[in-house]
């Protein structure tokens, strides 16, 4: 953790220069006001510049350490998590909480291998009975539970 | 006594059936998400946030307090018994408790573990109802340029007690303050930093934020982990014996426990600090002061004792600054200033005068949810350690089901499930780039508020920015800020600095 891991520090110096930068981007239409009444745009424009500065220096400083290399992402959950969770929220409204629960536990299980069908169905479905019985009809949430028919 | 009669008032309030109950749920759950490796307590409270809708505020407050301390507790059972240590702030606990446990004295490093949380949890409710009216009588007075320097003094404080690099916490609680600012400025009524989707127009949910960030994250990193450790957990026996301590392992646990009491107080008022903080400083101190500091992680009672009492003190002490100031100290601070906004309390010192039973009747049902815990934890320990051994492949699916659901039920909005995602998925990013995402949590909490008293000081001042150093509370804030940043740049704290978290992460 200690150890300055070069790479990281740069590209991670450029997610905040970038971030300040669109900020500043963005807040360039909003009245900026004076400084005794400050408008919309002066406290984002003032963070923002902060945070490329700082974002610059975080970048200076790793080009002049050695390098040191990128650790590995793992690829595979986060992409499939993400997406997971982008599933739940698109299905749950028509496909109701049962159905979105179990695609979104199947889907889920796919971050990992070996996939086991089975397992994950009943996990599923298992999930799915708990969140209804607690949640809905425990906590009292409005939550559809099953495809709404006939719109 | 004043401060008697406010406890005495505290508990008239605190024991309720209603609000006994609550502060069991409560503690109980927070036990569990401590046994849980891998579900923390700032995403159990984001998660159980929406359900405290229907509940009054004090009764809410109770119930999103007791998961925070219950979690404390439940992760050293787990960190002595099975050497899983279920919360971060138990990772030292696992240390030397493990080592008890195998030598057949898991009942002794049990019983140390739960007195001496139990001993810091009293004197921090103490603390609490002792320190907070003199607190909030001194706040009372603060107008807009003290807040703001306040303000600042907590960013920075957030910045120093972060883990790794400085300069990345401070370009941390940027960006957090930059997401605070998203959505519709309260001043002037424009919509800042929304991209046109008019779903960002009330801003960014800060529970979608610690969701991402803390639940979701987590999930994504344990899968993306090298190696399973937790499958080749060995179902290890462990004969409970009797519980007592011998004469010569109380005399060497009581200190200990006063002086993690001691410290885990004070770190837990410091802005950034609370419990894990506390338990990793007490555990490096105990071995400092040790006579023979070669049995620690062979057993040594003290490496209980201490880190034990310090965590839960810790966990208790960071009410101070979020009941008196409104000023959260740690993520799961920000999570209950956020309770107290959802419910329709504005956080800081009106709270003590205005909400007079949510005040004293929060710090009683602390000290009654420790009681709770002790009682409840030893004879539940076997059923504790059963939950541990569960695959993580068929918990972490139960994890993103619940914290979907928690985010979804806030405004029925499933917008709020994508940006999740996407904060998840920003989460993993952050952990890659070693930036900690607790300064940013803190500083999307402050934002607001920090540009709200920015404005109102400079029109106080009709734009004269000597106004910070002129009032002399601000200037006495604005002093101790440049303390604490000098003390950082220090070389020799530095090195010191590094060589504690060093320790700390084994």
């Amino acid at each position: 953790m200690i150890k300055i891991r070069k790479q990281n520090d740069f590209y991670a110096g450029l997610f905040f220069i970038a971030f300040g930068l669109v900020t500043i981007w963005v807040a360039r239409g909003y009245p900026m006001g004076t400084t005794m009444r400050m408008g919309a745009g002066y406290f984002p424009i003032m963070v923002g510049g902060l945070l490329t500065v700082i974002g610059l220096i975080i970048t200076a400083t790793a080009l002049a350490g050695k390098k040191e290399s990128f650790p590995r992402l793992a690829w595979r959950p986060l992409i499939v998590i993400t997406i997971s969770l982008v599933l739940f929220g698109l299905l749950v409204k028509p496909l109701g909480l049962i159905l979105a629960i179990i695609i979104t536990v199947l889907v889920s299980r796919l971050s990992e291998t070996p996939f086991r069908w089975f397992e994950s169905l009943a996990l599923g479905s298992f999930l799915a009975f708990v969140s209804a019985a607690l949640f809905v009809y425990g906590l009292g949430l409005l939550l559809p539970l099953w495809p709404r028919l006939g719109g | 006594m004043e401060i008697f009669n406010n406890i005495l008032f505290g508990f008239s309030v605190a024991i309720t059936i209603k609000n006994l109950l609550y502060c069991l749920i409560g503690t109980i759950i927070g036990t569990l998400v401590g046994v849980l490796p891998g579900l923390g307590p700032v995403a159990t409270l984001a998660m159980l946030l929406p359900l405290t809708f229907g509940l009054d505020p004090t009764t809410a407050l109770i119930m999103l307090a007791g998961i925070y301390y219950g979690a404390q507790y439940g992760g050293s059972t787990t960190a002595i018994l099975v050497n899983i240590p279920g919360e971060t702030s138990s990772v030292v606990t696992a240390l030397d408790g493990y080592q008890m446990a195998r030598k057949g004295k898991a009942t002794e490093a049990l019983l140390v573990a739960a007195l001496g949380s139990f001993f810091a949890g009293t004197v921090a409710t103490f603390l609490i109802a002792g320190f907070s009216p003199a607190l909030t009588r001194f706040a009372i007075g603060f107008s807009a340029p003290e807040y703001f320097s306040l303000m600042v003094l907590a960013l920075i404080g957030t910045v120093v007690l972060a883990h790794g690099s400085i300069i990345k916490a401070v370009a941390m609680v940027l960006v957090g303050l930059l997401l605070g600012l998203v959505g519709q400025d309260v001043t002037t009524g424009i919509n800042r930093l929304t991209f046109g989707i008019p779903e960002l127009c009330d801003g960014i949910g800060f529970v979608v934020v610690a969701m991402g960030l803390f639940g979701v994250n987590e999930i994504i990193s344990s899968i993306g982990a090298s190696k399973e450790r937790r499958e080749v957990l060995s179902k290890r026996g462990w004969g409970l014996g009797k519980w007592s301590l011998s004469k010569g392992e109380f005399r060497l646990a009581w200190p200990a426990c006063l002086r993690g009491t001691a410290l885990g107080s004070i770190l837990g008022i410091l802005p950034g600090g609370g419990a894990v903080l506390a338990s990793f400083t007490s555990y490096i101190m105990e071995k400092k002061v040790a006579k023979d500091p070669s049995r620690f992680g062979q057993g040594a009672i003290e490496g209980v004792a201490g880190p034990e009492s310090a965590n839960n003190a810790g966990a208790q002490t960071s009410f101070i600054p979020m009941l008196t100031l409104g000023l959260p100290a740690t993520p799961t601070m920000a999570l209950m200033v956020g309770a107290l906004t959802l419910h329709g309390i504005q956080p800081g010192p009106r709270v003590m005068l205005e909400q007079p039973q949510l005040f004293w009747g929060l710090i009683a049902s602390m000290w009654i949810g420790n009681i709770m815990l002790v009682i409840l934890n030893l004879p539940l320990i076997g059923i504790w350690v059963k939950l541990v051994s569960i695959k993580y492949r068929l918990l972490y699916p139960a994890i993103l089901i619940f914290c979907c659901i928690g985010v979804y039920s806030i405004n029925n909005s499933m917008f709020e499930v994508m940006l999740t995602a996407i904060f998840s998925a920003l989460g993993y990013l952050f952990i890659k780039f070693e930036c900690e995402p607790a300064p940013l949590m803190i500083g999307m909490i402050l934002g607001p508020m920090m540009e709200e008293n920015l404005r109102r000081a400079m029109m106080i001042s009709r734009g004269d920015p000597s106004v910070f150093v002129t009032r002399p509370i601000s200037l006495t804030l604005l002093i101790s800020s440049a303390i604490l940043l000098l003390i950082l740049v220090a070389p020799t704290i530095r090195k010191k600095r590094s060589e504690a978290f060093k320790d700390s992460e084994e």
